[in-house]
């Protein structure tokens, strides 16, 4: 029966369209992954752990659709809204909500990091609870229902393209500037981490903060804009996932993305380029999850059909390389602990 | 002679029993523990009335009472003669149901409280619990007897909780990563067991989704007609020796003693790997064993979703983090934290009765800011420490105490 399960010729047969459904949807998850593995990097390497990416990605998520709403809702419905150019200023807005979500949302951490010390794996757990608790209430205070749904195909007719072409139809429908926003945004948060002093020293809080207090560094400062800034970019990379999903509504919860993260910002060993390439194999392998039903057939069922073994995919691989690297991981040597100035 | 009474020191009076009692060390950290976590709640409730007020002022002093009472089975209801609410009786099965709902939520506490007390935090304990619930279904479908099913989810979720307890023992994998990537594994494992292996039978006619309810004979057996079980009696024991064994064996005090301080505990001769592989997977088992009591329920169990649809995550592992978190870490607390929070949610169909702006998440945000309080509660304890400490230095002064030596502000 194993013999079955698992040794059967599988047949992939991909169109124009589905090879640019997997493009769309790689391009996407990839840009979101990189996103919140960048906000991970930010936050650990000043020192503090973030575990709480997962409530970032669906906060920048639900506000952000959560002003796509109010403006798709509106009614009347004003003209411009109607044309391309409106429907991308208000999915821009909504990126940027998005992001100053994410900075509000990561003072709930690091107050509490920062000023009471608390054990900050155990913060960023609960704060994932909050996340999605708050979202909840603000959305049925709004439309007073009860029901979690958010649309996030409001501009679905504005945003997809008048071709023939299949390929392109399915490569570019649905695909907003917040993609595009997005992909500035990496390359903003690799140049600062990389090339400019202050990424410099963002690290050296990480690394050893007493030695960089005493060059004058404001190690708890440090400490509150790097998880605000790394906050910031998960959810955005939320929001870009979220809104770009080809469903036609979104119940208030992040799928795990979250903690996939997390593992990608390990596996990247704290290194921008390492999480970059990490974070596209990841994305590949989600988006293959997605759009593999049409593509592959074979004569009797068996694990290769399944869309769960594509989905476990990435996490398997998280952890057989977890299994072999851990030995060598270059985490930031303070992460985790208080800093306090009487202990130099 | 007399000399010999005139020299003697005057004695200090020897301590009664009630004070040399409360100031054991173990009991002042219990009593510690309980009033962090009782500030805890009373913030988390203040901070709800504050939103009931921002909502609806008017019957937001009605709506703070109806979130405390509902749970016991009390609250407001519209009178239909009058229009008006009146405090009475609103439900018989609240309270049995509290406890049925309470009964694994206090084992999936204890999987993250137990590691907690060597400074592992056990987060692939959703793992351990689904495992347990899916082999404890699929024996009780095939038709073994409900102790069977017990023992043999137990195993399962063992087990797999030895798989990180390993890796962090070996080869220094982060136990939280490691837990986080078999959650998912085993979630889609399990469904794709269900997709090519399971037999058409296991499952649900109509709901394809899930499996088949627990058949009769593999449930546990009842206590009255309410739902509770003999599941309660078996995790208050559970419990209860996990307390003991934590604070009154050896064993015990040598993972306290590895949690707070790992480089003491190895030169002390205490073997880290053996602890960290035993803790978890012990936690594993009473993962399981959890996982089986909540598919399990003698009146109305609940269904196991095996799919893994688009939409649907895995959330009964994270319940036993906020149990854990309320209860500030310790065996005894999950019993409350757990009732605490099923109280919580069960008033959540009442909310609406009292004002139509009230909706049914607010007992979920609730919920959430309690236990978000209760993750940095420890400034709480410090600042009860505090306060201990200078009421010890007023009554020195006052040289009021009796016998000294009990006396004691630190931490156990």
């Amino acid at each position: 029966m194993i013999q079955t399960m698992i040794f059967q010729p599988v047949t992939l047969a991909m169109q124009a369209g589905d090879w640019g459904n997997l493009l769309f949807y790689f391009l996407v998850y990839s840009v979101g992954f990189v996103l919140g593995a960048f906000g991970g990097m930010y936050s650990e390497c000043s020192g503090i752990i973030n575990i709480a990416l997962e409530g970032s990605m669906v906060i920048g998520a639900f506000f952000g659709l959560f002003i796509d709403f109010i403006f798709g809702t509106m009614d009347p419905m004003p003209a411009f809204l109607t044309t391309r150019g409106g429907a991308e200023l208000v999915i821009f807005l909504g990126a940027l909500v998005a992001i100053v979500t994410g900075v509000l949302f990561s003072f709930l951490l690091t107050f509490v990091s920062n000023k009471l010390k608390a054990d900050q794996t155990i913060v960023g757990t609960a704060m994932n609870t909050l996340a999605t608790a708050i979202c909840s209430i603000v959305f049925t205070y709004y439309t007073q229902k009860d029901s979690l749904e958010v649309r996030n195909n409001l501009f679905v007719t504005e945003l997809t393209p008048d071709t023939d072409n299949v390929f392109f139809k399915q490569l570019a429908s649905n695909m907003n500037c917040s993609l595009v926003l997005g992909i500035i945004v990496i390359a903003l948060l690799w140049f600062i981490m990389d090339r400019t002093r202050f990424g410099l020293r963002l690290r050296a809080c990480g690394e050893n903060p007493a030695a960089a207090d005493s060059v004058g560094i404001n190690v708890t400062r440090m400490r509150y804009i790097g998880p605000a800034i790394g906050s910031a970019a998960a959810a955005l990379g939320g929001y870009i996932i979220f809104s770009c999903a080809r469903t036609n509504v979104w119940t208030i919860t992040a799928l795990g993305y979250g903690f996939l993260v997390l593992a990608i910002e390990i596996l990247g060993n704290w290194h921008a380029t390492s999480i970059f390439f990490a974070s596209l194999l990841f994305g590949f392998f989600t988006s293959f999850s997605n759009v593999f039903t049409a593509t592959i057939t074979s004569t009797s069922p068996n694990v290769f059909t399944i869309r769960s073994t594509y989905a476990m995919l990435p996490y398997l691989l998280a952890f057989l390389i977890l299994l072999f690297f851990s030995k060598r991981s270059h985490a930031p040597k303070s992460e985790g602990i208080p800093y306090d100035k009487s202990s130099r | 002679m007399a000399s010999n009474e005139l020299n003697r020191q005057p004695q200090p009076k020897k301590n009664n029993w009630f004070v040399s009692f409360w100031r054991k060390p173990n009991i002042q950290t219990g009593f510690r523990n309980f009033i962090s976590g009782f500030i805890c709640i009373a913030i988390g409730y203040f901070i709800a009335l504050i939103l009931l007020l921002c909502i609806d002022a008017k019957n937001a002093g009605k709506g703070i009472i109806q979130l405390i009472t509902a749970g016991w089975g009390y609250g407001y209801t519209l009178d239909a003669s009058t229009q008006q609410l009146v405090f009475g009786r609103i439900s018989e099965d609240n309270l049995p149901r509290i406890i049925y709902l309470m009964t694994p939520m206090m084992l999936t506490g204890l999987t993250i409280a137990f590691p907690f007390q060597l400074g592992l935090f056990n987060i692939g304990n959703t793992s351990q619990i689904t495992i347990g619930a899916f082999v404890g279904l699929c024996l009780g479908i095939v038709g073994l007897p409900w102790w069977a099913c017990l023992i043999f989810a137990g195993l399962a979720g063992a087990a797999v909780g030895f798989i990180p307890g390993l890796l962090k023992a070996k080869l220094n994998v982060n136990e939280v990563l490691s837990g986080i990537m078999l959650n998912w594994i085993i979630y889609y494992l399990i469904d794709i067991i269900g997709r090519l292996g399971l037999p058409r039978s296991f499952k649900d006619r109509t709901q394809i989704d899930n499996l088949i309810f627990m058949p009769n004979n593999a449930r546990m057996p009842a206590i009255g007609t309410k739902g509770i079980s003999w599941g309660l009696i078996i995790a208050i024991i559970i419990i209860v020796l996990f307390q003991v064994m934590l604070h009154h064996t050896r064993w015990g005090k040598e993972l306290k003693l590895s949690g707070s301080n790992k480089f003491c505990a190895q030169y002390a001769g205490i073997s880290q790997d053996k602890n960290i592989i035993l803790t978890l997977t012990l936690a594993g088992l009473i993962g399981g064993i959890a996982g089986y009591m909540i598919y399990a329920n003698p009146i109305s169990p609940q269904a196991f979703r095996w799919s893994s649809s688009a939409n649907s995550t895995i959330s009964d592992g994270f319940t036993g983090i906020s149990v854990s978190l309320i209860a500030q870490n310790s065996a005894i607390g999950c019993i409350l934290s757990a009732f605490l929070l099923n109280m919580i949610s069960s008033a959540q169909p009442y909310m609406k009765v009292v004002s139509s702006s009230y909706n049914s998440y607010i007992t979920e945000l609730l919920s959430a800011i309690i236990i978000y309080i209760a993750s940095f509660a420890s400034f709480f304890r410090y600042l009860i420490i505090r306060y201990q400490g200078k009421k010890i230095e007023q009554r020195n002064q006052l040289n009021l105490t009796r016998a000294k030596p009990d006396e004691t502000t630190k931490e156990a």
